[in-house]
């Protein structure tokens, strides 16, 4: 195991990038997540589609779980890409009148057209998406 | 006012110009859940301003999220049960990949310039 400070220089994996977020900050968190996602080896396409990704995860949860919501981006031993989005409300159990719009169903598909996983976990106090993406994808 | 630091994201428009009974509507550089109504109430008030052919200029449109593309088909389809066309010109990598993605390529008329758009010119159907 080497420290930190002895990576190899040029390949430093990216610290972990945290931001809680309202609808209103969704093109910020789509602008950081780009920013953040160059910085870890992603091939330039598939920063793309973590971004689309990211994007309709990020906007289902302030849309059907809750006005706020939090996402945190981080990597894994250099091989993966994570990101989760959590929210405190219960958008998949909770089915109201929206089902014409698909109640973000387009999205989650999206988002499984091109990450490696993606993990959804409700739960009693909100659901939680992790989405995976791995670099030598 | 001084010129603001950055570009603020209330600001969006969807300006809309006529030539006969052609209209362009020049789409936002993000489509998404804050903007989609804006979006789609404009197609919708040229398709009920009795439009013949609607360009929707996409040039300076770098992302299109999935609400977005709702908004776009369902328009196309509505444009064309009343005999419209509804046209894309130009819009960037990200968003025609979000399209090929979804197949919404297969339903949507996309033009890879504003020229071809406004032409009616399909141009490399098939080319690789």
């Amino acid at each position: 195991m080497k420290p930190a400070s002895e990576q190899v220089s040029g390949t430093p994996e990216p610290a972990p990038y945290l931001i809680r977020f309202s609808v209103g900050d969704l093109r910020r968190v789509r602008l950081e997540t780009a920013q953040w996602a160059a910085r870890t080896g992603l091939r330039p396409e598939r920063i793309d589609d973590f971004v689309i990704a990211v994007s309709e995860i990020a906007t289902n949860a302030v849309r059907y779980g809750s006005p706020e919501a939090q996402l945190e981006l981080r990597s894994g031993a250099g091989k993966t890409v994570l990101a989760e989005v959590r929210d405190t409300g219960r958008w998949e159990i909770d089915t109201g009148p929206r089902e014409a719009e698909g109640r973000g169903r387009m999205g989650l598909a999206l988002a499984r057209r091109v990450c490696d996983e993606v993990d959804i976990r409700p739960g009693l106090t909100g659901t939680t998406v992790i989405l995976r993406m791995d670099l030598a994808g | 006012m001084a010129v603001q630091p950055e570009e603020p994201v209330t600001a969006d428009t969807c300006p809309v110009r006529w030539a006969g009974r052609q209209a362009t509507v020049t789409l936002p550089a993000e489509i998404d859940i804050l903007n989609g109504q804006l979006v789609r109430e404009t197609l919708e008030q040229v398709l009920a301003s009795e439009a013949a052919v609607v360009v929707a200029d996409m040039t300076a449109t770098t992302f299109c999220a999935s609400e977005g593309l709702h908004i776009l088909i369902r328009t196309h389809l509505q444009a064309a049960a009343g005999g419209v066309a509804l046209r894309l010109a130009a819009p960037g990598p990200v968003v025609r990949r979000v399209m090929e993605l979804t197949a919404a390529d297969q339903v949507l008329d996309i033009y890879p310039s504003m020229e071809d758009a406004l032409a009616g010119r399909r141009t490399g159907t098939g080319g690789g």
